[in-house]
């Protein structure tokens, strides 16, 4: 089910006067449970059944965790906490991946084989696994760490640990595409919520900036982007090719963020706080700075379970950069079971690599406005040349699409296209600048930072979405 | 303390009746949209709001047919990058009654988009839609903007280079060596058939035509194998059949698109023809 789905609305309806009917713990977190259920079957309801198992697994070994004496037997069960997750993700998401690359062609889906290889890729299944190894991983960490307090609250016993473990993972929110949200923040948010407290400004805005980041600019941007992909980008000229790949690096970031302002707009109408997911990424001036504002909920979660696990930059300048690369690199497969995913995961540990070489260097000291100019240019060239694998998955089209950009740079350039491109991304260029200025505005502008301007821009915001919606793609991220 | 909602939803109000209000009134119509699923959704709602006696159903390849050839008479239900399925299902779930409906052979093997035709019948979307012109496609602001930088630029059908001809070219004749998989053809071809019947049992006579193509391609083992079928299922004796050829040969963009010329000389071929199959 889409946000964008009349469905949803109506489930939404549901639930929400359903949730509101009595201030009880229990009772809310079960009907958010079943909606969330609902949510998650609506188009394949045999997938409940992975979804399902998944999550027992993951409360019996997180409650086997947080009950154990011994360190042994806590150990043991968290190790089979983590395990089962990764084999989970790794059996449904890698299958195929592994099969080619070790064995050869996948077999006709006649035989057993052939049939397990023919699963499709379950929806959200990236997300859940990662919530569920978030989930053992925090309770042993505090459990070892001598706490008192669980990460996971009050309890009565295993079946309010499996209702809340449930709803922990499937909360429908951000189930199928984040943000990922650790244990230790969720657990404690699960309690009587009330109506009278619902922030409605901060949900209306939310939900009004989401829907149009992704309605207006990233479904209308999808329909210009296609040509990207042979034979289309042989039609273009070089600078068209270089614009729409833009266009592209817009739409990318107008549809995952949009998603994720919709998922925290949802979770507030809920009473739950989800953490933020992008802040202007692309202002960033270093590779690092891009990853604390790109998808920061899975940055945090690589950081916290991948990278300072492996040593983070505490042994070393070499082994810090072949830690970034192999973070990086998962982090890429985690995008997508290909292996251009792994490179696009390399070329950003590459340049995070590299970047912390040259770290000294008077390029990255210095506070020249030319310089930071240089930096912000060099960050969002990589990051964007970085999008066409994921536009364009298959390698032989990545060499057609640099093939066609090299051989049309004499072709005249179309002035049409880029008009509607600009058009649609101007509100994710002017949200990025306006940021620039937030500390200082100028004067002549300094009137958009007003209470009233924000309310005024939030209603043609609303007004856009009636009336310049595009044609509801799915949301990019669902893939992974 | 909350912020107060109150200049969100005025704000919201305001504007949005303040563009409805001009866009119903303005003395302008939008002929070209600015991409492929904007267009499909145009021409259905245009086959909605007001159905002609006669109406096309096809691809991309009926979709050239310049509608200044056919209309009024004749309504262009060619989906760029769609079958002539989810046209002919559209006229036959809408419930109105054209004299004639003629469906275009060449790429029967595409699927029915149920979608799309869904979204197009939908209370209260068709309502509004036929009503208020805002909730029309095409009327929304970029369009309104694509259109007048077409004005302004006198913009031409765009020369496509020899080098992405060639590669559109070689995409259709390795797409045309084989043909079509056989279930999903012989199952277009059942569903064809159901819509036929039933919309010749609301008294609407159905026709078909084959939009020429690069000659090159003519023969390919798909198309003759398309050819072939689709004349079995719906036999010429039994149907009515356009004769549609370009002398000479068809000249294509791509191997498959008429050219600006082709098409015109095409839309009135077949806007002389569809008389005989009323």
């Amino acid at each position: 089910m889409l946000f964008t789905d009349r469905a949803f609305f109506a489930l939404l309806f549901c639930t929400f006067a359903a949730y509101y009917c009595r201030r009880s713990a229990g009772y809310q977190i079960a009907v958010l449970l079943v909606a969330s259920l609902f949510f998650y079957a609506w188009t394949q309801p045999w997938l409940l059944t992975l979804l399902g198992l998944s999550a027992l697994l993951s409360t019996v070994t997180s409650y086997g965790v947080e009950k154990a004496q011994e360190d042994w037997r806590r150990r043991a069960w968290a190790v089979a906490g983590v395990v089962i997750n990764l084999g989970v993700l790794a059996f449904f998401k890698y299958d195929r991946l592994v099969f080619n690359s070790l064995v050869g062609p996948l077999p006709p889906p006649g035989d057993v084989l052939g049939t397990l290889l023919a699963i499709p890729l379950p929806i959200g299944i990236s997300f859940y696994t990662f919530h569920g190894i978030s989930l053992v991983v925090d309770v042993f960490r505090a459990r070892q760490g001598g706490k008192t307090q669980s990460p996971l609250g009050q309890e009565r016993g295993f079946l309010d640990h499996a209702r809340r473990t449930f709803l922990y993972l499937t909360f429908f929110p951000q189930l199928i595409a984040g943000p990922i949200v650790k244990a230790k923040d969720f657990y404690p948010q699960m309690g009587a919520k009330a109506f009278a407290d619902i922030h409605w400004y901060g949900v209306a805005k939310a939900l009004i900036i989401g829907f149009f980041l992704k309605s207006v600019v990233a479904d209308n941007l999808a329909q210009q982007t296609g040509v990207l992909a042979p034979p289309f980008c042989y039609s273009l000229s070089t600078l068209n090719l270089v614009l729409v790949l833009i266009a592209y690096s817009v739409q990318i970031f107008a549809d995952f963020a949009g998603y994720s302002l919709i998922a925290i707009g949802l979770a507030r109408l809920f009473g739950y706080a989800l953490p933020d997911n992008f802040r202007f990424p692309y202002i960033a001036q270093t590779f690092s700075e891009f990853w604390t504002r790109w998808h920061m909920s899975l940055s945090a979660w690589l950081r916290d379970y991948v990278y300072y696990p492996l040593g983070g930059n505490r042994k070393g300048a070499h082994r810090t950069y072949v830690n970034l690369l192999l973070v990086m690199a998962l982090g890429g497969l985690w995008h997508g079971a290909g292996w251009s995913y792994a490179v696009w995961g390399l070329w950003h540990g590459g340049a995070l690599a590299l970047e912390r070489m040259a770290r000294g260097t008077r390029f990255y000291l210095s506070e020249a406005r030319l310089a930071k100019i240089a930096r912000w240019a060099l960050v969002f060239t990589v990051v964007t040349l970085g999008w066409t694998l994921f536009k364009l998955p298959d390698f032989a089209q990545v060499r057609e699409l640099a093939g066609a950009a090299w051989d049309n740079r004499h072709m005249r350039f179309s002035r049409g296209v880029p008009m509607l491109l600009l058009f649609y991304m101007a509100p994710v260029l002017i949200y990025h600048l306006l940021y620039q200025f937030r500390d200082q505005p100028p004067r002549a502008i300094a009137f958009l930072w007003g209470m009233r301007t924000e309310g005024v821009a939030l209603g043609l915001m609303l007004t856009a979405i009636m009336v310049q919606a595009g044609n509801p793609t799915p949301f990019i991220y669902f893939q992974f | 303390m909350q912020r107060p909602l109150l200049p969100i939803a005025v704000t919201a109000a305001l504007s949005f009746a303040a563009y409805a209000a001009v866009v119903q009134f303005a003395p302008f119509s939008v002929p070209v949209v600015q991409n492929q699923v904007d267009t499909n959704m145009m021409r259905m709602q245009g086959f909605l709001a007001a159905p002609p006696r006669t109406v096309l159903v096809g691809s991309s390849l009926t979709f050239r047919l310049p509608t200044e050839v056919l209309e009024p008479e004749v309504a262009n239900i060619g989906l760029t990058g769609g079958s002539a399925l989810t046209g002919l299902a559209l006229v036959e779930r809408s419930g109105e009654k054209p004299s004639l409906v003629l469906i275009e052979s060449n790429l029967l093997e595409r699927p029915l988009d149920q979608e799309a035709v869904q979204a197009q019948l939908r209370f209260p979307e068709r309502f509004l839609r036929k009503h208020l012109r805002v909730f029309r496609t095409g009327f929304d602001p970029a369009n309104l903007l694509w259109r007048a930088l077409l004005y302004f630029t006198h913009h031409v059908d765009a020369v496509m280079p020899p080098e992405a001809a060639r590669h559109f070219y070689e995409g259709q004749r390795d797409f045309k060596a084989h043909p079509p998989e056989p279930v999903n053809f012989q199952r277009n071809l059942n569903l064809t058939a159901a819509l036929v019947t039933s919309l010749e049992t609301k008294g609407v006579r159905v026709g078909f035509f084959e939009m020429p193509i690069d000659p090159g391609l003519m023969n390919s083992p798909a198309d003759t194998a398309i050819r072939r079928d689709v004349r079995k299922a719906f036999p010429p004796g039994r149907y009515c059949w356009l004769d549609l050829q370009v002398p000479g040969g068809a000249h294509t963009l791509d191997g498959v698109h008429l050219t600006a010329d082709d098409s015109a000389l095409i839309a009135r071929n077949i806007l002389a023809q569809q008389k005989n199959c009323r």
